[in-house]
């Protein structure tokens, strides 16, 4: 059985559920007291992860750490349809920019939730201007898609691209940054809450 | 703080490209600093109410739209287009009182836009190009300069050409000194609007960085 | 900022930290009522408070948080018995920050009409909206408002009873036990007689901008303790999200800024307690409409 070291609210963690979601995969969910706890930081879980972050995936005997690997291994492995990480070269190139976008850039997003929610000291006026900017390259990118008839971020079907891009968009308020200038940013988010299956969680709204 | 906003509805101002309120669906707008919640039922009937549900506060566009009616996340009370209150989930058999209402705003499109206080108008098919955002008053935004021919103002609106079809350019203040510029066009051809858009996201970069 | 002047507000104790926040030998920097403060921890933990211009301020270390107040006369800590009985299991959830006025927080933790739609499939279901009247009483004596009789169809009410059922009828009884605190007892899973106790602390660093604490006394042999902050912590995350999107955010208490219905009785009667008090923090005392 899988198993994934877990936290709830953590938006990472959010990406990796969400998948296991979409392609009915089986899993368990191992908590880890990511707050106050800070369980990520201690010795047994740094034997598990080094960089001592979650989330981390453990099929079989092989363990994965990096939400957006993971996403990439299980689209690979279980996606029998092929249609959530694309053999098409420039499609799959296309989707691996937008996930190292959503583990780079979008972190902003991340951080400014960090510290207004759980009082983590950092940057916060650098986070949401950095999270601002990459917000502007997504809904750039988006109004574009939305002008040729397009919904989601590669190609004609969802993607581990928009799955790895959606919890730091949709959880954005959750750290004071609002989605008022993002129109096209707003109409993606839709349709992503409308897929079946979708999963929501705390600071995403059940209905849609 | 806390001092309430008050809405300038004396004159019509284009909120947002009709193509970004789908059927179905609720969006936030601001004027002004002043919250807006528009929507449209899922025959497609436009509404635009003060962001705010008149129980608790909370903000309408946070909300979801089934049939006719608009829910507010917090208590699912539930808003016909009439901006009365329908259904109040926590006393199932209660008929709501009439005073129970959102407040509501005149509201029509026009040019392929969402327009306050605009008058209806059947101006044939007008596809959304682009809304942007830049850190600049209302008073110190550049148009971009996207018309073959000299801008033509209409109200709020103002009317150009591109290859003999026509494009419109309207502008709002939101919050923070910041503007919006929607852009729509009667233009058929999407590669068109793409090059289009693409020119809206040059001078958006041009208007941020003599900001910054 | 400036630290505020309403005496109502000064005359409290609030928490400032949760145990083992400041680590010991460490010290952590925050802001209470507009007052700039600074937790020191010795080398046991134990937290000294100060201000910036080096005033020592009291400290009472309960329920899992460390408090301190600005005033001269403070109200007296709320009794809460449950933390001290053997058998329970007494969590600390950490703390949350949340851009809103305290009021708003303590209203929206006595609200039981939300359930069904912000905690849906957990708190609430929506096939299951009514409120059932209730009543609302001032116990003078300790200056509390308690609702009692309160009763509502929980799909998961707690941890341990998302492991073990199918939903109950839930009853609760919510205590106002400060301005700017409150807490609830609901069914305890397994237990005809006794009742959860789930606080909330509200630290005000604004009128706007808070800092919640919600440790809680459960009843429960079964549950990891991570799986008991993870169920709370998912609930107060969905209310977050509402917490900041009311407008305005400062708490309005004219009868005619916002329209209450029977479920609202408890927040109609702690409205209508703040008036009397004459609090101004937190409250938009002119008409908002």
């Amino acid at each position: 059985m899988i198993r994934l070291h877990n936290y709830t609210l953590s938006g990472s963690c959010y990406k990796v559920r969400l998948l296991l979601g979409f392609l009915e995969i089986q899993h368990e969910l191992v908590a880890v007291d990511f707050f106050p706890g800070q369980e990520h930081k201690s010795v047994e879980f740094s034997a598990i992860n080094p960089l001592q972050q979650i989330p981390v995936l453990d099929d079989g005997n092989l363990r994965l750490r990096d939400a957006q690997a993971i996403l990439a291994y299980l689209a690979r492995r279980y996606d029998t349809g092929r249609t959530w990480l694309p053999d098409d070269p420039a499609r799959f190139g296309q989707v691996m920019m937008w996930l190292g976008f959503a583990g780079t850039e979008l972190m902003a997003a991340s951080a400014a939730r960090l510290h207004d929610a759980f009082g983590f000291d950092l940057d916060i006026d650098r986070a949401r201007s950095d999270a601002h900017a990459a917000f502007a390259v997504l809904d750039d990118h988006l109004a574009e898609r939305q002008i040729l008839g397009q919904t989601w971020l590669v190609g004609d079907t969802p993607t581990i691209a928009d799955v790895a891009c959606f919890p730091y968009v949709a959880l954005s308020g959750d750290g004071g940054i609002g989605q008022e200038h993002y129109p096209n940013l707003r109409i993606w988010q839709k349709a992503f809450r409308r897929l079946p299956r979708f999963d929501a969680v705390s600071g995403v709204p059940e209905f849609v | 703080m806390g001092a309430a906003l008050a809405l300038d509805t004396t004159q019509a101002t284009a909120l947002a490209l009709s193509a970004h309120i789908p059927p179905g669906d609720v969006h936030p707008a601001i004027l002004n600093g002043f919250e807006l919640a528009v929507w449209r039922d899922s025959a497609g009937q436009l509404n635009l109410w003060e962001d705010r549900c008149p129980h608790r506060g909370m903000r309408l566009s946070f909300g979801f739209v089934r049939q006719d009616r608009l829910t507010c996340l917090y208590h699912g009370w539930e808003f016909g287009s009439d901006s009365g209150c329908k259904r109040i989930p926590a006393h199932p058999d209660l008929e709501p009182p009439k005073t129970l209402c959102a407040k509501p705003f005149a509201v029509a499109e026009r040019f392929g836009m969402v327009v306050l206080n605009g008058a209806p108008h059947d101006d044939g098919t007008w596809y959304g190009v682009r809304t942007i955002f830049v850190p600049r008053p209302l008073q110190d935004v550049a148009i971009p300069d996207i018309s073959e021919t000299p801008w033509r103002t209409d109200g709020p609106f103002m009317l150009g050409t591109i290859d003999t079809h026509q494009v419109a350019v309207a502008l709002h203040a939101t919050s923070d000194g910041h503007s919006a510029i929607h852009v729509t066009t009667t233009h058929p051809d999407m590669d068109k609007r793409l090059s289009l858009a693409r020119a809206l996201v040059d001078h958006r970069q041009a208007m941020t960085q003599e900001t910054t | 900022m400036t630290i505020t002047s309403d005496s109502v507000a000064l005359n409290q104790w609030f928490p400032v930290a949760y145990d083992g926040q400041v680590k010991p030998g460490a010290s952590r920097d925050t802001i209470l009522l507009g007052e700039p403060l600074t937790l020191r921890a010795d080398a046991s933990g134990d937290l000294t408070v100060q201000t910036q211009t080096g005033d020592t301020l009291p400290t009472i270390r309960a329920f899992t948080l460390v408090f301190t107040t600005l005033g001269d006369n403070p109200r007296p800590m709320p009794v809460i018995q449950e933390f001290d009985e053997p058998d329970r299991r007494v969590v600390n959830c950490g703390s949350v920050g949340v851009q809103t006025s305290p009021c708003r927080i303590v209203e929206n933790f006595l609200d039981m009409a939300h359930f069904c739609f912000v905690h849906t499939d957990i708190l609430g279901a929506v096939d299951e909206t009514e409120v059932l009247s209730y009543k609302t009483r001032l116990h003078e004596d300790v200056d509390e408002i308690w609702a009692t009789d309160c009763k509502f169809f929980q799909p998961a009410a707690s941890q341990s009873a998302r492991d073990a059922s199918a939903g109950q009828l839930t009853d609760y009884i919510y205590r106002i036990t400060s301005p700017f605190s409150v807490m609830l007892y609901k069914t305890a899973m397994g237990y005809a007689d006794r009742l959860d106790a789930i606080c909330l602390f509200i630290q005000p660093k604004t009128e706007t901008d808070c800092i919640a604490y919600m440790p809680m006394a459960l009843l429960d042999d079964v549950s990891s303790t991570t799986s008991m902050i993870d169920f709370q912590q998912t609930i107060f995350l969905q209310d977050r999200i509402i917490l900041e999107n009311q407008r305005p955010r400062l708490l309005p208490i004219s009868p005619r800024s916002e329209m209450p219905t029977r479920a609202d009785l408890s927040s109609v009667a702690y409205r209508r307690w703040l008036k009397d008090k004459g609090l101004r923090f937190g409250l938009l005392l002119e008409d908002a409409a």
